[in-house]
């Protein structure tokens, strides 16, 4: 036996301790997208089954512990929805109205050809294990037509809202980026004021999201509560789909645009069910 | 199989499991977007019942998979965890465990390491993420959520035979 091979052998677990720490610091090295993709690709693949399988029996036990307590205020929504039914008749009739008027603005404003893409509905089975990166895993993957780069919303509060879009694509799963995450950037602009920036996703934390590059002009033209759009400019997300509200307005004398606080329309903690678009891209 | 070798292998199953867990039902539990690192108490405990080299190796494998399932960089998770599985297999048989105090101690510990490994390898490679956010209130609730954890799990852990100390069976 060397003298090495003692070295190595009387310090076993130091050298193997120092070799897995070595190995670790390679593969962040080499970590880029191009040469990890394989075997993240086939790692996800394996383990979503898990993750599909864990997700289902969680909602079926959740389910069955909910539905006594949900059977008792049921009863009690019965009486309301009662007593809500007989004002509804009344409302029904002016919504006839309001249905053909609608239907003719919308002609107006061209909004029938609003959102000419195929939706692909998922589930979202799984988040980050960890509390230092934010991505959402959903149960639709290359077998149900998702690839990378495509845009994901959600339905909440009566709006559709972004969520992210698809950056892994497994055989049964996707890997969503949210668009809190600091990574996501989002081309966007004012509904009403129409002035454009970038939204991006704050450091400070999650659900918060910031708005640069806004023209210094803008301070007195933006409100507060205004809505925030895709403004489709760079070609990943699709124009006019909401982000969020203007909640702060920050205008330092030192910079040269204007900083904007928003709050996302999609409630990120109870973020259920999605919608990948197909935007043909 | 020798036992140890098996022993090692039911651990990074269980590690492997926590990890699906971590990111499918105990989303629900967490505190403002914070949820329990399970795996990183499972850690300390191997490390300190059966030394540096069951813990470095269930530390890098379980670092691997979480890797898999995040959007970390593979060997992200791997670097701390191997680490602190190290580190704290250099303890073995030198910590008296209590039920409550000790577990509450080497887990707040173990949660700052993290921390502070993590964010460095975030500085040096220059990763984006979403997490403490310059040390903020959400790494603080994630030491005391993992602390007050600890004292259950390591007791729940202790009832399996894989988890016995070595002098049992060697490693």
């Amino acid at each position: 036996m060397t003298r090495v091979q003692k070295i190595i052998q009387k310090r076993k677990v130091g050298v193997i301790c120092t070799s897995l720490v070595l190995v670790s610091l390679l593969l962040i090295l080499f970590s880029s997208r191009s040469l990890t993709i394989r075997p993240k690709e086939i790692g996800q693949s394996f383990l979503s089954v898990f993750q599909i399988s864990i997700s289902r029996i969680g909602s079926w036990i959740g389910d069955s512990w909910n539905s006594i307590s949900e059977l008792r205020r049921l009863q009690q929504e019965l009486g309301l929805a009662r007593q809500r039914l007989a004002e509804y008749e009344g409302l029904s009739r002016d919504l006839v109205e309001l249905r053909q008027e609608n239907a003719q603005l919308k002609e107006q404003l061209d909004f029938s050809r609003a959102l000419p893409f195929k939706q692909i509905p998922a589930e979202v089975i799984g988040k980050d294990p960890g509390n230092l990166f934010s991505t959402i895993v959903i149960n639709k993957g290359s077998s149900n037509g998702l690839m990378r780069g495509m845009p994901v919303v959600a339905f909440q509060r009566g709006l559709q809202g972004l969520a992210g879009k698809v950056i892994e694509v497994s055989l049964f799963s996707a890997t969503v980026l949210p668009i809190f995450d600091p990574a996501s950037y989002v081309a966007a602009r004012l509904q009403d004021s129409r002035y454009d920036g970038l939204v991006s996703g704050s450091r400070l934390g999650q659900g918060r999201l910031t708005m640069q590059y806004v023209k210094k002009l803008a301070k007195n033209e933006v409100q507060y509560g205004e809505l925030v759009i895709s403004s489709g400019m760079g070609g990943v997300f699709p124009k006019g789909i909401h982000i969020g509200r203007v909640r702060e307005i920050r205008a330092r004398s030192y910079e040269a645009s204007l900083e904007l606080e928003i709050e996302p329309i999609v409630d990120f903690s109870r973020l259920e069910y999605v919608f990948v678009l197909d935007t043909g891209g | 199989m020798e036992r140890s070798a098996r022993n090692l292998i039911i651990i990074i199953v269980i590690l492997a499991a926590a990890l699906l867990l971590q990111s499918t039902l105990l989303e629900r539990a967490a505190i403002k977007g914070v949820k329990p690192d399970i795996v990183l108490i499972i850690l300390v405990f191997v490390s300190l019942r059966k030394g540096s080299m069951a813990g470095q190796l269930s530390g890098f494998i379980s670092g691997i998979i979480e890797d898999l399932l995040s959007l970390a960089p593979l060997g992200f998770h791997a670097f701390s965890r191997t680490l602190i599985g190290f580190l704290y297999g250099l303890f073995e048989g030198n910590i008296f465990l209590d039920p409550v105090f000790m577990p509450l101690i080497v887990v707040a510990a173990a949660t700052l390491i993290k921390a502070i490994l993590s964010s460095l390898v975030v500085l040096l490679f220059s990763i984006s993420t979403s997490g403490y956010g310059s040390w903020g209130v959400r790494l603080f609730i994630e030491v005391g959520y993992n602390a007050l954890l600890s004292p259950f799990l390591f007791a729940l852990l202790g009832l399996i035979r894989a988890f016995k100390p070595r002098d049992k069976d060697k490693m």
